[in-house]
């Protein structure tokens, strides 16, 4: 890695000598790799421990506790990043600690979103192995012989996450005179003000933070939190555009950024995202996840602005890429019904029922389906049931009252219902009157 | 949000094995592993080569739609990016249930092409570089 005797050699040596390394990577040839470039480095033989799946990386995470992990991204079924979450906890203090992540999949996407969960490294394959080696070596620079602003944010933030926010604001104080562009030092003191709810304060740190390094990452992302939170939609919408011109999307905020364009109504960005993912074949599942979950909701938006046609494009690979996740289904079970496509909403319930959910917000789904499918004495039957087993929600009370005058039951009956369900939600007891009204005049 | 984000690139490869005669065309599991100076380690289906044995390989882009049921008859494939003729100098057997993995030396092959594939790589390598320490500072 380095010439023997050099400073920096020494200075590896220094780091990792007394570290373990975790090697983790489903072929030999590949462990074999990250075994040289862990001696390399300097780790002792005796203290390289290999893994060939997931599972047994993570066992022996846990019993040896590696300080640090060289990891191929898919094990098996599973992703290093799964480790990396369970590392994150073993070592706070990532000074001491690296995560490098190996990977055949090299979008811009992924290496954002591994970036932004904390890896230290990311080298793509194929590579040479003289690759591999420099770019670890020129990743991990930055722990090995850490500037003294490094080490003071490195405490700071373990203050922090302790909660011991004044020791914590004391040495950020410090760092800030350490560095030009203290970034991380008005990033973290920006968090502890929202953390205690200072909104002002915070955004005050983070736009001097951003008026140090305009794009600074972690900054720009904090901000983005503080003003969705605070229902800043405009100013929300410029951090939004400022990243994306950026830098390439975490998939992971791919549902966050839909939200903010909803509220901003900013239709343009809604569509093209619609257009463009509606009809892109994805291989990645924690991908399709996020992108899932996205089409779900810009499939609800476009329900509420009564496109159809953009609706069924977002709501049906919406549907594809879910994984059969009961929360996506549900919300896409919900739009069919209100865009009058029962026969659909009714596929996306079998699909619950499949997975096993048989929990109470599917089951008043299942009902407003039925509602519009099934004649009016089996809907009413099922709600009553519904009922009699404790799920007492407002849709089931409109529901049975609608159907119960339809039906021409004794009016008595059907007061009683309104009576009940007013009793049980006092604040939609307007509602139940109103559709008791109409449907008498009716 | 530009789609191209989420994008990977490679390339897509098949194989013919000019000794014993045989093809391996499957495009999701046919990769290579790792670049060498004029050559490659592959990964390629169990028992699909031995050590010393010959091999053609035909690489494409790999938004390429075409799919081959036999390799096609001296190479001959003007949609490919390149084809490439080597020699397995050293087969690696260690996960024989799954995949073998021969180190192949090329001995015809358009080197302007396989630099442009080693740079392809190797600046997107450098954008996730700049990409991972732009996000930690």
């Amino acid at each position: 890695m380095f010439e023997k005797g050099s400073n920096e050699s020494k200075n590896f040596i220094k780091y990792f000598g007394s570290k373990k390394a975790l090697l983790a990577a489903g072929n030999s040839m590949t462990r074999s790799n990250f075994k040289k470039v862990a001696n390399a480095a300097g780790v002792a033989n005796d203290k390289v421990f290999m893994a060939n799946s997931y599972s047994e990386a993570l066992e022996v995470m846990n019993k040896q506790k590696p300080e640090v992990i060289i990891a191929e991204y898919q094990l098996g079924s599973n992703t290093s990043l799964e480790l990396l979450g369970q590392h994150l906890k073993l070592f706070p203090n990532r000074l001491n600690s690296i995560f490098a992540l190996i990977s055949e999949k090299n979008s811009l996407a992924l290496s954002c979103l591994a970036a932004d969960a904390g890896v230290d490294a990311y080298i793509t394959k194929p590579y040479t192995y003289d690759k591999l080696e420099k770019e670890f070596a020129k990743s991990v620079m930055d722990k090995v012989t850490p500037t003294h602003y490094l080490t003071k944010i490195e405490e700071a933030k373990i203050q922090l996450d302790n909660g011991n926010y004044e020791e914590s604001l004391k040495i950020l104080t410090a760092a800030k005179t350490l560095d030009p562009n203290p970034c991380l030092a008005l990033y973290y003191e920006a968090t502890i003000k929202y953390n205690q709810k200072d909104f002002t304060r915070a955004i005050e740190l983070l736009k001097e933070s951003i008026f140090h390094i305009p794009d600074h990452y972690k900054s720009l992302n904090l901000l983005l939190e503080i003003y969705i939170n605070n229902n800043m939609n405009k100013e929300a919408l410029e951090i939004i555009e400022t990243l994306l011109k950026k830098y390439p999307p975490n998939p992971e905020k791919i549902p966050l950024y839909l939200k903010t364009f909803i509220r901003g109504e900013k239709y343009d960005s809604i569509i093209k995202f619609c257009d463009d993912f509606a009809n892109y074949e994805e291989d990645n599942p924690h991908f399709k996840n996020y992108i899932s979950a996205g089409l779900a909701i810009t499939g609800k938006y476009f329900v509420t602005k009564k496109d159809k046609e953009h609706a069924l494009s977002s709501l049906k690979k919406s549907q594809e890429y879910c994984n059969n996740n009961p929360n996506i289904l549900a919300s896409i079970a919900n739009s069919y019904i209100q865009i009058d496509e029962p026969n659909e909403a009714d596929k996306v319930l079998q699909k619950l029922t499949e997975a096993g959910n048989s929990n109470p917000q599917f089951l008043v789904l299942d009902l407003e389906i039925r509602n519009k499918i099934l004649p009016p004495t089996e809907t009413f039957k099922m709600g009553m049931d519904l009922l009699k087993k404790g799920i007492k929600d407002p849709k089931v009370y409109e529901i049975l009252i609608q159907n119960s005058i339809i039906l021409k039951r004794d009016e008595a009956k059907t007061r009683e219902l309104v009576e009940e369900g007013s009793a049980t939600h006092p604040t939609k007891k307007n509602e139940f009157e109103k559709i008791f009204i109409d449907a008498t005049k009716k | 949000m530009d789609i191209n984000n989420f994008k990977n690139i490679g390339f897509k490869i098949i194989v013919h094995n000019l000794t014993s005669r045989t093809d391996s065309m499957d495009f999701n599991f046919n990769a290579i592993e790792e670049f060498l100076e004029g050559g490659c380690i592959l990964k390629l289906p169990p028992n699909s080569c031995q050590a010393s044995h010959s091999l053609m390989l035909g690489i494409f882009n790999d938004n390429t739609k075409i799919t081959y049921k036999k390799f096609p008859v001296n190479g001959n494939i003007p949609e490919a990016f390149m084809v490439v003729t080597g020699k397995i100098t050293q087969l690696n057997t260690q996960d024989k249930e799954y995949a073998f993995y021969p180190t192949v030396i090329f001995s015809q092959y358009d080197t302007d092409k396989w630099n442009q594939i080693l740079s392809k790589f190797k600046n997107r390598q450098d954008d996730i570089t700049k990409l991972v320490t732009k996000i930690k500072e």
